[in-house]
C-alpha cells in the first residue's frame, strides 16, 4: 500500500513537473516589438526573412508562425506557449476581439467582415445551438458558464426552456 | 497534423455556473472526444484541411463531425477565399428535458467565402448553408435547410479608424427570411510604446 502510494506520488510529481516545464516558454528575451516593420496589410510569412531555423532558445521554428491560409485554425498551438511572439506584432485587444469573455455583441456579428476567422454562432445559430449543446456542452460553458449569458437567460430561465 | 483526446466527468464540472437551468450542477454525465486534422499544402497559397472529431456522451450517444476546407490566397494575399463542407452524423436523441421520442440531429454544413482588399477598401462575401437529415425534429419547424449570406464593405479611414458595414440575408430563428444591416465604426485606442499595435 505504501509502495503504491509512493509510486502514485512520484508519477504525479513527474507529470506536474513536465506540465510546468511545458507551460514555461523557453523564449526568455524575445523582442517586445518586432525590430523591423512588417507589412500589416497582408498576412506575414515569418520564414520569408527568418528562414526555417528554430527560434532562439525555443523548439518552434519561425516557419510555424507563418500566417498561412489555415493558420487561424491551429494558432492555439503557437499562442498557448509563445504568446510573446504574437505580442511583438499584435496588441492584446487583437486576441480579445474573438476571445473576449463578456461582450455585448456576438463575435460572429462584430467580425462579420472577417469570414476567414470562422467565428462560432454564424448562420442562425439559435437553431444550431440545440444540436451543439447536446454533442458537447463544454464548448458553450467556456464563454457562457458564469458570464456572457444574458441572452441565454432570455429563454432558458424566464421562459423555462431547459 | 494535429490530434486531441478529451475525457471529462461532468460530476461537479458545472459547479461554477450561476445558470443551473442551462449547465446543471447535478450533471453526472461522462464525455469523451477524440479527433484530429491534416493540413495539405502547408505554407503554400492553397491549403486543404481535413478534420474529424468523434464525441461520446452517455446521455445523448455518439456524434462524428468530419469534413474538409480548401483555402487559398491570391494576388499577394490581397484576395483570400475558402470553401468547405462538414457533416455531423449523430445518434438520434430526445429533445432536452424529455425521455422521447427520438429525433435525428445529423446535418451538413456548406460554407464559402471570399475577402478582397484593395488599398484602403475591403470587401467580403460569406455564405453558409445547413441541411438537416430529419426535418420532423420539432426544433426545425418542418424545415430541412437554412442559409445565410453576409456581404461587407469597409474603409480604413486612418491607421486606427475603420468604417464598415454588413448586409445579411437568410433565415431567422423562426425560419422566416430576414434582412439585417450593421454599421461598424472601429477605433483602436493605442497608448503603449512597447509591443505590437496591430
Amino acid at each position: 500500500m505504501i509502495r503504491k502510494t509512493i509510486l502514485i506520488c512520484v508519477a504525479a510529481l513527474g507529470i506536474g513537473f513536465l506540465t510546468a516545464c511545458a507551460l514555461l516558454s523557453p523564449q526568455t528575451s524575445f523582442a517586445p516589438t518586432h525590430p523591423e516593420g512588417v507589412e500589416t496589410a497582408s498576412r506575414p510569412m515569418c520564414s520569408d526573412c527568418h528562414g526555417t531555423e528554430a527560434m532562439k532558445g525555443g523548439l518552434k521554428t519561425f516557419e510555424s508562425f507563418n500566417h498561412t491560409p489555415t493558420f487561424v485554425k491551429n494558432h492555439r498551438f503557437q499562442a498557448n506557449q509563445d504568446s510573446g511572439t504574437c505580442a511583438s506584432c499584435h496588441a492584446p485587444s487583437f486576441c480579445s476581439d474573438c476571445h473576449g469573455g463578456k461582450v455585448s455583441m456576438a463575435s460572429s456579428v462584430k467580425l462579420g467582415d472577417r469570414p476567414d476567422r470562422e467565428m462560432p454562432h454564424r448562420g442562425n445559430y439559435l437553431i444550431l445551438h440545440r444540436m451543439d449543446g447536446k454533442v458537447d456542452p463544454t464548448g458553450c460553458y467556456k464563454c457562457h458558464g458564469r458570464s456572457n449569458n444574458d441572452k441565454c437567460a432570455t429563454c432558458h430561465s424566464q421562459r423555462g426552456v431547459r | 497534423m494535429t490530434g486531441a483526446f478529451t475525457e471529462r466527468n461532468f460530476f461537479a464540472y458545472f459547479a461554477g455556473s450561476n445558470f443551473k437551468s442551462l449547465f446543471s450542477q447535478d450533471e453526472k454525465d461522462k464525455f469523451r472526444a477524440f479527433g484530429g486534422s491534416v493540413i495539405l499544402g502547408s505554407a503554400s497559397s492553397v491549403e486543404v484541411v481535413a478534420d474529424f472529431r468523434h464525441t461520446h456522451r452517455e446521455s445523448y450517444g455518439d456524434a462524428n463531425r468530419f469534413g474538409a476546407d480548401v483555402r487559398w490566397n491570391l494576388s499577394s494575399k490581397k484576395i483570400m477565399s475558402g470553401f468547405g463542407y462538414h457533416k455531423v452524423s449523430a445518434d438520434d436523441a430526445p429533445t432536452k428535458g424529455t425521455l422521447g421520442p427520438l429525433y435525428g440531429w445529423s446535418h451538413g454544413e456548406l460554407r464559402a467565402w471570399a475577402m478582397v482588399q484593395k488599398g484602403l477598401l475591403s470587401a467580403s462575401l460569406d455564405g453558409i448553408f445547413y441541411n438537416f437529415d430529419d426535418k420532423k425534429n420539432p426544433n426545425l419547424n418542418g424545415q430541412s435547410s437554412i442559409y445565410q449570406v453576409v456581404g461587407s464593405l469597409g474603409y480604413q479611414a486612418t491607421t486606427n479608424l475603420k468604417i464598415s458595414g454588413d448586409l445579411s440575408y437568410g433565415d431567422d430563428s423562426l425560419f422566416k427570411k430576414q434582412v439585417m444591416g450593421l454599421l461598424r465604426v472601429e477605433y483602436r485606442f493605442t497608448s503603449t510604446s512597447k509591443g505590437g499595435r496591430k
